[in-house]
């Protein structure tokens, strides 16, 4: 199966699960906030009563943040740690989220009525929370070998070179490598996943095996499916912003409108994120011996 | 006059000493090394027509670099003059480059082997020999000499050379050295070395210390500090391979001489300066321009200047030299040229015309190798550094901020010469100071920003500027597990959380982004101060503040907020004259912060030996708030009212009627109550504005002095009130504080909290796709 035609498919069951949606978008919503909440008071106290409300809506004035950051520090050092922990509980909860999913999209690909969504969420998250644990190693390891031996390395060639634009590129050629390489294991995580729900192994370390050499195996239909989504991600950000800097949030309705941009974009972001999983299980099923592709 | 004569004196000696020839037996070298061949005089090179200093120094010095291994040879003759009116019977030099000969010098100990954000490399030793020292009698004072440690008794640190004379220097008498030296450059990261065939060269010569009445200023060299000594003439005759092209202190005199075995030597004069550093690079694009004072003149401000100042403004006083301007760049960086020149000019015109002409006719800027960096941003008597990356949107004010405040201390430190080891602050926030009224006023009040507090990465980092990620190289144990936890969710094993790399990758931050963040100069300090206000007093010896962070934002931003607090306070034609007199009074001198605050009392014409306390010697804050605003009215108020026969009674729900319809008549007259409170430990003098409805707005007065004071008055409806409404006082640590509306609008509150939980939305959303 290509890359378009599993894009193509992965929409359509996507779309078909769409309702799924709003439960990653409540559990971001709330994960987000609490991030964030200590932040509502320092900016409440140095806005509310300001005496050009306006102005201070229309224009991001660094002088005032560079005294709410200071004035009110501690508040912002816990968003920070609150950030940490959410980001460690929105990694569980696309833990949790996973199994349902994935049970949802093969379902639909094999024109079955889904299982009960919650139930499969139940049943796959310790699994793919073992998973999640297992690929970490993998990103360790592409950390040691870019940011520290390439990274090393590269310090050593640059001694020997003068022209900061060459500088420039074999840096730039670094970074891309670590994207590559930290998309790769994300990657292969994915269709370690779509592994466990499509065959009957039931063992992490074999999908996780089974991801990797899947990605291996079929590198131009896994990038291209990738990057497609990407350019379809990057098409609704560019459709987003002009919006967003319409709507500006300079008033009551303004706000409102924005706020509800951004989680449609959000939401935009999260279909078209799902349709590549749905497109990852077609690909993978397509790959199967004795499957027909959807 | 005395120094006159005993500075011709020097020289006369300096010419038959230079006559002689010496040979390099001790190497085994075939070629001699030439001294210089004769003093300025007699070659014709330029000299000024009368000292513009008191030259305690004359120094003639041949060297030669070999770029292979970065190694200099080097002959000295050195005439020192006795300033003081005490005999000297030891004499101090400073040997700067043992600072980077291993891991046990002062340096390194309080470095770690980083400066500026960059380290040292490995293999990047430097160190300094002085092989001899000698008397022209022939007497040898090397082997009574020792290493002296006068900060902290630090064994392994070999930067400060005592030499005790068996005859002491009289006071006002001369001494006269001959002496040899070999040195290796550090790879540079700390001002001085290489990087390839780049090489910066600084603090490279065995250099004597400053005599001072109460014995010899010569301090070790420390992480914290930069340098002192005094003025004199400098004669330098620099040999390089002949592709090198080479730029240093002074005016270059002569062409460079062809010595027929691949190099040349180039020959550098300078007089009334008292530091002499040089670079060469084969790579090095020469571009030269004039500044001409006719074209590049700014009237206005030179009118303002004059009011300021009571005098004509075609005075004499406020007319520019001609300057020659040599810019030393980077091949990719060609398309910069013309902004370093722009920014240098600006500078010369501003810095001429606030404080007074620039005395040198020439000047030389340097734009560092690649990845020499830790070699930009200093400044040398006639040469500077600057610094810029390839992209450089001009909003960033890369490279125009750094050339400013470079050449800005031709002024405050080279010029005005003050102790940057005891006091410096003086020179760095004074010239951080500067800097940002002529980036005001050249370039407009505002730049533009790129990263806000680290951890938020709203804005990103734009990709010009990609970091290199984390320090492989950095072996610092890290925190505590919680702390490695947050490190690690926060992604800050694979990059610090201001990296392009994952922060693009995760944060999509030009999704969220602000729009234009543009920042002011003041801001801009401010981000710096406020990160610690109080750590320290703004008065410390530049080694013994708590941190690097502590001595940067003190010795540079807290500075230039005192400074422009005290223009605030004082009014700009006032500080003018202040600073010019002070610039006048002490150029080619050593001044002391007290000979700043006696300028600043006598000029003002008012003592504020109170705001210099508070805030020079002090570590308090300044912080006025507005606690309380209200303006009601004086209710109607129910029960029984008037006098017997005439009494009438108010029910309290007829009140409730009255009291509204009053409410809609904005001519009524209202209970106004306002509080203001000092939270920070300064006092100072505060002006209150109070804003109203349908009248003008009112200011009062208040001592500051009290914790708290309050003012009430009948009279229209309050709008808003505001302590220090012009903004005076930028050294407040908190000004969202300072001013308060009657009207309630959370309209801008939740709007940028909406951002941040947009910005917190796709962050979630990036670690829940990883699962």
């Amino acid at each position: 199966m290509r890359a378009t035609k599993a894009l193509t498919a992965g929409l359509t069951v996507a779309a078909r699960n769409a309702r799924l949606l709003l439960w990653l978008l409540l559990g971001n919503i709330i994960l987000a906030a609490a991030a964030v909440w200590p932040l509502v008071r320092p900016f409440e106290t140095t806005l509310e009563w300001h005496p050009a409300p306006q102005q201070m809506a229309s224009r991001f004035d660094m002088a005032w943040w560079v005294d709410v950051t200071t004035a009110h520090a501690a508040s912002f050092a816990r968003t920070i740690e609150m950030a940490g922990a959410m980001s460690f509980l929105a990694a569980l909860m696309g833990c949790f989220f996973a199994g349902g999913l994935l049970q949802a999209y093969c379902d639909t690909l094999e024109g079955r009525r889904m299982d009960r969504f919650m139930t499969s969420c139940r049943r796959w998250a310790p699994r793919f929370i073992l998973l999640f644990a297992l690929s970490l190693p993998l990103y360790w390891l592409v950390h040691r070998i870019v940011n520290t031996r390439l990274e090393l390395a590269l310090r050593d060639l640059l001694e020997n070179v003068a022209d900061e634009r060459m500088g420039l590129l074999l840096r730039l050629i670094k970074i891309g490598l670590f994207l590559a390489l930290f998309d790769g294991v994300t990657l292969a995580a994915d269709y370690a996943r779509v592994h466990a729900i499509v065959t009957p192994d039931r063992s992490m370390p074999v999908s996780l095996r089974a991801g990797i050499f899947f990605v291996l195996r079929h590198p131009l239909r896994v990038l291209g499916l990738e990057a497609l989504v990407i350019l379809l991600q990057v098409a609704a950000l560019l459709l987003y912003l002009p919006v967003d800097g319409l709507l500006g949030r300079t008033s009551p309705a303004g706000l409102i409108a924005g706020v509800l941009a951004g989680q449609v974009f959000l939401l935009s972001r999260l279909y078209l994120r799902e349709a590549s999983r749905a497109g990852q299980v077609a690909l993978y099923r397509a790959s199967l011996p004795g499957e027909n592709p959807a | 006059m005395h120094g006159h004569q005993d500075s011709e004196a020097a020289g006369r000696g300096g010419a038959a000493r230079a006559g002689r020839r010496r040979s390099r037996e001790r190497y085994g070298c075939a070629l001699a090394l030439a001294l210089c061949a004769t003093a300025a005089t007699a070659t014709g090179a330029p000299r000024a027509a009368e000292p513009l200093s008191d030259r305690a120094v004359s120094y003639q010095i041949s060297v030669r670099l070999d770029p292979g291994p970065h190694t200099l040879e080097g002959e000295q003759s050195l005439t020192w003059r006795n300033t003081t009116t005490r005999p000297a019977d030891e004499l101090r030099f400073h040997l700067y480059l043992n600072a980077f000969k291993n891991d046990r010098t002062t340096f390194m100990k309080e470095s770690g082997g980083i400066h500026r954000g960059n380290r040292m490399r490995e293999d990047g030793w430097g160190w300094i020999d002085l092989l001899a020292l000698r008397r022209p009698d022939g007497a040898d004072l090397l082997p009574a000499a020792e290493f002296i440690r006068p900060d902290d008794a630090n064994a392994g640190d070999e930067t400060v050379l005592r030499v005790p004379l068996a005859e002491p220097v009289a006071p006002g008498a001369t001494i006269d050295l001959d002496m040899a030296f070999s040195a290796r450059l550090p790879r540079v990261f700390a001002r001085t070395g290489y990087k390839g065939n780049y090489h910066f060269v600084a603090q490279w010569f065995p250099k004597i210390g400053v005599l001072e009445e109460a014995g010899w200023n010569c301090h070790q060299f420390h992480y914290n500090s930069e340098f002192f000594a005094d003025f004199g003439t400098y004669d330098v005759s620099i040999t390089v391979p002949s592709e090198f092209v080479v730029g240093a202190t002074g005016v270059r005199t002569g062409s460079p001489r062809d010595n027929g075995d691949g190099t040349s030597t180039h020959r550098f004069v300078q007089e009334d300066v008292h530091d002499f550093a040089w670079t060469a690079d084969p790579r090095f694009v020469r571009e030269v321009r004039h500044f001409r004072y006719e074209e590049q003149r700014d009237r206005g401000e030179e009118e303002r200047v004059a009011r300021a100042m009571g005098i004509a403004p075609d005075s004499e006083e406020l007319r520019l030299g001609d300057v020659e301007v040599t810019l030393l760049i980077q091949p990719e960086h060609r398309h910069l040229i013309e902004r370093h020149f722009a920014a240098v000019f600006h500078a010369i015109r501003y810095f001429g015309t606030w404080y007074g002409r620039y005395p040198y006719p020439n000047l030389t800027v340097v734009d560092p190798a690649y990845l020499a960096r830790g070699s930009g941003g200093m400044e040398y008597p006639t040469l500077i550094t600057a610094g810029v990356n390839y992209f450089a949107p001009s909003r960033r004010q890369s490279p125009e901020s750094v050339t400013i405040h470079e050449f800005g201390h031709q002024y405050w430190y080279g010029m005005v010469a003050n102790n940057e080891f005891e006091e410096s602050f003086l020179d760095e926030g004074f010239n951080s100071y500067s800097e940002g009224l002529i980036l005001d006023r050249a370039y407009g009040p505002d730049h533009g920003t790129i990263d806000l507090a680290p951890g938020i990465p709203w804005v990103g980092v734009p990709l010009m500027d990609i970091p290199p990620g984390p320090d492989p190289e950095d072996t610092t144990p890290r925190h505590s597990l919680s702390e490695r936890v947050v490190d690690f969710l926060l992604m800050r094993p694979f990059g610090p959380s201001d990296d392009l790399t994952l922060n693009a990758f995760r944060d999509l931050p030009f999704l969220n982004h602000v729009g234009d963040a543009p920042i002011d100069q003041v801001t801009s300090e401010r981000r710096r101060y406020l990160v610690a206000p109080q750590a320290d007093v703004l008065a410390r010896r530049s080694w013994e503040y708590a941190t690097r962070d502590s001595y940067g934002l003190n010795s540079y931003s807290r500075t230039a907020l005192m400074l422009r607090t005290l223009e605030g306070v004082l009014g700009k034609d006032r500080m003018t004259r202040i600073m010019r007199a002070y610039y006048q009074r002490y150029r080619f001198r050593h001044p002391k912060v007290d000979d700043f605050i006696a300028t600043v009392n006598e000029m003002a014409g008012e003592p504020l030996d109170a705001f210099f306390a508070q805030t020079i010697f002090g570590s308090d804050v300044i912080d006025y708030a507005v606690d309380k605003v209200s303006s009601k009215l004086p209710g109607t108020g129910s029960g029984i009212f008037g006098p017997p026969g005439a009494r009438r009674e108010v029910t309290r729900e007829e009140a409730e009627v009255l009291d509204a319809a009053r409410e809609e008549d904005p001519g009524s007259d209202r209970e106004n109550e306002v509080v203001i409170k000092r939270l920070g430990g300064i006092r100072w003098p505060q002006t209150i504005a109070i804003e109203y409805a349908d009248a003008p707005a009112r200011r009062i007065a208040w001592d500051g002095e009290y914790r708290w004071m309050r003012h009430e008055e009948t009279g229209p409806r309050i709008d808003a009130v505001r302590v220090d409404p012009e903004e005076t006082l930028s050294l407040d640590v908190n000004r969202t504080n300072n001013v308060r509306s009657m009207e309630r609008n959370p309209l801008a509150g939740w709007k940028w909290w909406s951002r941040t939980l947009q910005w917190m939305q796709h962050v979630v959303y990036f670690y829940s796709g990883l699962s």
